[in-house]
């Protein structure tokens, strides 16, 4: 009639302590606490620990043996798992490879267990792991919207295709006169860092379908849509750093080509019929364009698939030059809250500023923003849809902008048996959106920055093959109204 | 013929709980030997440490909310060289270390229980209650459960090519081995028959209440 009694345990900590990782993890809850102070952690539920103890085990670990791992992955995971030989046996040592073992998501189940050594008070220490399936479908693009009759796509990935420790992943979009392909590698650990390194390489080629605020012209007449033709062909390495069980840190380096054949003679028109040239901000004398960025990552939500609770939140910086220095920052936060029989709560919010001359591919694109206008796959655009005005913000003047926030909520309710490992739920989200560039406003705006309203409502199945969700928004990419 | 059909019934899954009213308390008594299967055994005689947490609960079946409960949490860990068991044992009433012989031993200890206190003041009127009693085998907390699966966010963070990426309203569709582990290693559970409150067998009859005077 009472709860067990209940003790601290192992803390999951990343096995490589840095002095100087803790300060900047210290300072980063700090930053994020005073953002949302409540609910940052999350819940904890300790694994319930005898209040007796039993007596300590003096046994030395002779021997650590992996079972049913591949020969290759063998090497890799020895290094990982960090249980000493010639060592006194720590189960907590134990325990937390164990941990480790599954967070690699290479294995859907690890058992430890002990074998008698050579002699007595020796012992083997056996990892029993029964691999997993570890390709996944990241993505699926699909869409139908004017000018482009369809586009579809995919990203694939692999945590370790061929079995050597080096994850994979590729991802290819196609539509008539647009494509573009991304292939990725990605190491944790390598040498002597401690982390997830990631080479990727993409060639972009692009026919984006421009529209000015509220029309566009060639050469004086009116056209549907103003067509820019370039290329991107570049590649980036990053590195992800694990500070805390909670944060991490990424910093990356993008180096690309780009050609572009910016139209002659295409203006934008804007509100009052005042005519501008297209400004796409890429130099052509200066095709290189480098980038250095950096976020941190804090996630503790209790699933990074199917959240119920816990926060995400990142802060993300980049400097960049292209022709021209330009900066960009961007701020998120997606915060959940569990409430009465199973319900959750989302709330969320966005900022993001640019400074400077950022080629329009960097800019922040109304479709990336608004559910109802396809967003951009692989950084494709193909749709020169404009989207429903709910409000009378003039965020359908808008394209691609320089500051752009988002504030939102999503309320989820389950469906069908609950306590089930998966579930159905149904949801219905609303989000305030702005876009804006300033100096740039539209002149009927009035005295808000462009912004509109939108709701999305729809049903999300989670199942033992993966998510899958169908709501207005995403019918409105197959469908163009 | 009746011995081969009593032997299949007794060698079955474990029998449900047992409730008995004893005044304005109800007891519950069970058994889960039944649930210690091969596997189970070997996991227990592993050489490392196991913790199986037993917790039994009295509840309502209409409103499905629980009136009380009661558990037991052992941590046993099997002497590869002197074979045998040694087991810390928390239940309500305390804690004690004990080593035992073999493992049947510690079973027959652990997973058997006769007339413990489950709730108390539950009234003898028409409500209709239920017994469940639940194992798990090492259970794994929500941080251990989040750390698990990080994997999952690994990909998504650093990858794209869209300044905002694809995580607002997220793709509609991502497939993947979402194989979860659950909430322990194993977990057992073994429900009891729905019984009205005033037609609980007795052990001693309750005082008369207020309301029946």
């Amino acid at each position: 009639m009472s709860s067990p009694p209940v003790r601290g345990e192992a803390r999951l900590t990343p096995s490589k302590s840095q002095p100087w990782s803790w300060r900047i993890a210290l300072s980063c809850v700090l930053v994020l606490g005073m953002v949302c102070p409540a609910g940052a952690q999350i819940p904890d539920q300790p694994a319930i620990e005898s209040g007796a103890q039993l007596p300590a085990s003096q046994v030395v670990v002779e021997r650590v043996r992996f079972e049913g791992v591949r020969l290759s992955r063998i090497l890799g995971l020895s290094t990982r798992v960090r249980v000493e030989t010639g060592s006194v046996l720590d189960e907590n040592v134990v325990e937390r490879a164990r941990l480790h073992l599954l967070s690699t998501g290479l294995f859907e189940r690890v058992h430890t267990r002990l074998e008698r050594g050579s002699a007595r008070g020796r012992v083997i220490v056996i990892f029993e792991c029964t691999e997993r399936v570890t390709t996944s479908l990241d993505a699926f693009h699909l869409g139908l919207a004017r000018p482009a009759p369809f586009w579809a796509g995919l990203e694939l990935s692999d945590l370790d295709p061929v079995g050597v420790g080096v994850g994979g992943d590729v991802g290819f979009v196609v539509a008539e006169e647009q494509h573009a392909v991304r292939v990725g590698l990605r190491m944790r650990d390598p040498g002597p860092l401690d982390g997830l390194l990631r080479l990727s390489g993409y060639r972009l080629k692009g026919k984006e379908p421009m529209v000015g605020p509220i029309g566009q012209v060639i050469e004086g007449e009116a056209a549907r849509q103003v067509f820019l033709p370039y290329a991107r062909t570049g590649g980036a390495v990053g590195m992800t750093f694990d500070l805390d069980a909670l944060l991490r840190a990424h910093v990356e380096l993008t180096v690309e080509h780009i050609k572009a054949t910016p139209p002659t003679g295409a203006e934008a028109v804007h509100p009052g019929g005042v005519t501008h040239p297209f400004d796409f901000q890429i130099d052509p004398d200066s095709p290189l364009h480098m980038g250095l960025e950096g976020g941190l990552f804090y996630d503790s939500r209790d699933d990074p698939a199917w959240p119920r609770r816990g926060m995400r939140a990142s802060v993300h910086g980049r400097l960049s030059h292209q022709g021209t220095f330009y900066g960009k920052a961007i701020a998120r936060i997606e915060h959940y809250f569990p409430l009465f029989f199973g319900h959750t709560l989302r709330v969320d919010a966005l900022a993001g500023a640019i400074t400077g001359g950022a080629p329009f591919f960097e800019q922040f694109f109304v479709g990336d923003l608004h559910p109802y206008i396809p967003a951009r796959s692989l950084g494709l655009n193909f749709s020169r849809r404009r989207g429903p005005q709910l409000t009378d913000g003039r965020l359908d003047t808008q394209r691609y902008e320089t500051l752009a926030g988002r504030l939102g909520g999503e309320y989820r309710i389950p469906l069908g048996k609950s306590g089930s490992a998966y579930g159905t739920e149904f949801f219905v989200g609303g989000a305030l959106l702005t876009l804006s560039s300033p100096g740039d406003e539209p002149v009927d705006a009035g005295p808000w920055p462009p912004f509109d309203a939108v709701i999305d409502f729809g049903l999300r199945f989670e199942t033992e093959i993966g998510v899958m969700g169908l709501s207005v928004g995403n019918i409105f990419l197959l469908v163009d109204p | 013929m009746i011995t081969a059909v009593l032997l299949v019934l007794l060698a079955g899954p474990s029998p449900p709980p047992w409730l008995e009213r004893d005044g304005n308390q109800v007891r519950v008594s069970f058994d889960l030997t039944g649930v210690f299967d091969a596997p189970l055994k070997r996991r227990i005689k592993s050489g490392l440490s196991t913790t199986l947490r037993v917790h039994a609960s009295l509840e309502a079946v209409d409103t499905q909310q629980t009136i009380g409960s009661t558990w037991r949490v052992a941590r046993v860990r099997w002497d590869l060289w002197d074979e045998k068991l040694s087991a810390a044992i928390d239940t309500p009433l305390g804690s004690q270390v004990s080593i035992f012989e073999n493992l049947d031993a510690f079973i027959a200890t652990f997973a058997r229980t006769k007339g413990e206190i489950v709730a108390a003041g539950v009234p003898e009127n028409q409500t209709v209650y239920r017994s469940r009693v639940r194992l798990d085998v090492n259970p794994v907390n929500a941080q251990q459960m989040a750390w698990i699966r990080r994997w999952l966010s690994d990909s998504s963070e650093s990858a794209a090519l869209d300044p905002l990426g694809s995580g607002l309203l997220g793709n509609f569709v991502r497939l993947f081995d979402n194989l979860k582990l659950g909430e322990a290693e194993r977990t057992f559970r073994v429900d009891g028959r729905p019984v009205r409150g005033d037609r609980l067998p007795y052990t001693q009859r309750s005082t008369p209440s207020p309301e029946k005077e």
